[in-house]
């Protein structure tokens, strides 16, 4: 499926198309079905997004099969034994997100490139919903040092909570606390690298 | 006598109606006090309160001290569980201080806040994208507050539920809501010493960063109401939210960036604009608790959404960015 394919879907999912648009779409879509997976896909996470689905049993399945399924991209030693304990943190993190939106332990633990355990930055990483979105784009290049990119996005999380003058301490209260989430999982994963590693 | 009595009975609907129609707007006004008495009292006041988070099943415990007095605010929150982490705020200035082998420091510095005060008079009518109501009485920390129930109306803003202590509007206990109702995170003070004698040694900093990562300065910004100028993009945004102020800044390494804040009112979200590589990278979305974040580079530049707003307004602002960034800007 082309990009523009999948710009008009987005429109048309945004209530943006005009009604020949609309109509000369929706006539595609009923004929193609690559389009309509794609169009399922798409309101599955907007769904998600919106938290319009309860994580059920049978969707941490799902994710738990999926990722099974995915082929593993070459890493290091202790990344690979992390694999399954990652997985399963995943799918557990689905069920969760449901109910409290995307989380930052999902978007680590997620990341599928090598992590710098010692980047700084405490906004955390892409979640698995947003891929479908993103797919639609061409290929990622990251040209930017990613430590930086991360620093970057931090400085203006900072501004922006400046700029908008929020109720003081609530906006501040959360960057603190995630430090440490995003802490308690690089020990997590050390901790467990450690004792796959020490194993016989 | 019969004539008498309906004319008693006319009177007394016309009384019901009038009062039906004064109540709801006496309960308005009673939110808009409330929030304004909120928010000059979290920054007006001095306190010395110990608060616990708690979101996806973790709970954070921190400690709060807060000074205003001429000199401006300085404040410092700091963790009293896991890995030391702190953050402090003195006037224009913030700084975090971020865990690690090496602590980390970021600063960044605004001449100011960039989004004129809460224009709750239109947050309550009937254009708002929430839902005000005043609720009843609650104790917290020892004090007895008054909850306020704030509702978005639809999923690309959130909600929230204020307990405001009665005799000052001091925020006491603050939970996230979703368009749902769900609560996704709450802060909330278990002591608060208000009105408490802050010395300047509370309010200095224990970490201390190694290395100042990022530096954020402000070159020229508008303040607040002031008219806004050209600005370089113009996206679609969700119903509700409006352009309110735009400037420009720097960061650690030189580059510019221009910053544009829209805002319903209540939420805020920031766009950033800044000049980038020919090479195209997808849209993306990164969270920090309740604050996403989402970045594109497309046509040269690179667009970055961020905001304490669900994640799905950063998208629907980033496919508009993504739609229209091929258009030549005009600036």
């Amino acid at each position: 499926m082309t990009e523009s394919s999948r710009e008009n879907l987005s429109s048309l999912m945004d209530g943006e198309l005009d009604r020949k648009g609309r109509k000369f779409l929706l006539r595609r879509l009923a004929g193609d079905a690559e389009m309509k997976a794609s169009w399922c896909r798409m309101h599955t996470v907007r769904a998600c997004l919106h938290q319009e689905h309860l994580a059920t049993d049978n969707l941490v399945d799902r994710v738990a099969a999926a990722l099974e399924a995915e082929p593993a991209p070459s890493r290091s030693l202790p990344a690979r034994l992390l694999r399954p304990v990652a997985g399963g943190a995943i799918a557990a993190s689905v069920a969760v997100m449901a109910i409290v939106g995307i989380n930052s332990s999902m978007l680590q633990q997620q990341a599928t490139e090598p992590v710098d355990e010692t980047e700084a930055g405490f906004v955390s990483r892409p979640t698995e919903l947003d891929r479908p979105f993103t797919q639609s784009a061409t290929p990622v290049n990251y040209s930017e040092d990613r430590r930086t990119q991360r620093q970057r996005i931090s400085g203006y999380v900072m501004r922006h909570h400046q700029a908008a003058g929020s109720t003081g301490f609530v906006s501040w209260v959360p960057i603190v606390a995630d430090m440490n989430g995003n802490q308690r999982e690089d020990d997590a994963r050390s901790d467990e690298a450690n004792a796959q590693v020490g194993e016989p | 006598m019969q004539l008498f009595t309906s004319r008693r009975m006319l009177a007394a609907l016309f009384t019901s109606l009038m009062l039906a129609a004064i109540v709801p707007a006496r309960a308005e006004d009673s939110v808009h006090d409330w929030l304004d008495r909120m928010s000059r009292a979290v920054e007006t006041l001095d306190y010395r309160g110990t608060l616990v988070q708690v979101r996806n099943g973790q709970v954070d415990t921190l400690r709060i001290i807060h000074r205003a007095d001429e000199e401006g605010v300085r404040e410092r929150i700091y963790s009293v569980d896991g890995v030391p982490r702190e953050v402090i705020r003195e006037g224009d200035s913030v700084r975090c201080v971020l865990p690690g082998d090496e602590p980390t420091m970021l600063e960044s510095q605004l001449g100011g806040r960039l989004l004129p005060s809460l224009p709750v008079n239109r947050l309550l009518g009937p254009e708002s994208g929430y839902l005000m109501s005043l609720g009843g009485r609650e104790r917290v920390a020892d004090m007895m507050a008054r909850v306020i129930q704030i509702q978005p109306r639809d999923a690309y803003r959130y909600g929230s539920r204020l307990w405001l202590e009665e005799r000052t509007g001091m925020l006491l206990r603050y939970a996230l809501i979703d368009h749902d109702g769900r609560q996704l995170q709450q802060l909330s003070f278990t002591s608060l010493d208000l009105g408490a004698n802050i010395a300047d040694s509370e309010l200095e900093p224990e970490l201390v960063g190694r290395q100042v990562a990022t530096k954020s300065m402000d070159e020229s910004l508008q303040s607040a109401g002031s008219r806004i100028g050209p600005v370089s993009v113009r996206p679609r945004v969700p119903r509700g939210f409006r352009l309110v102020n735009a400037g420009r800044g720097s960061g650690s390494d030189g580059s510019e960036f221009e910053h544009l804040l829209y805002s319903d009112g209540l939420s805020s979200f920031s766009i950033y604009v800044e000049r980038a590589g020919s090479e195209t990278m997808a849209g993306r979305v990164e969270a920090m608790g309740p604050v996403h974040v989402y970045t594109i580079q497309r046509g040269g530049r690179m667009f970055t959404v961020v905001g304490e707003v669900p994640a799905a307004t950063v998208q629907f602002v980033g496919r508009q960015l993504r739609r229209n960034s091929h258009v030549p800007s005009r600036r």
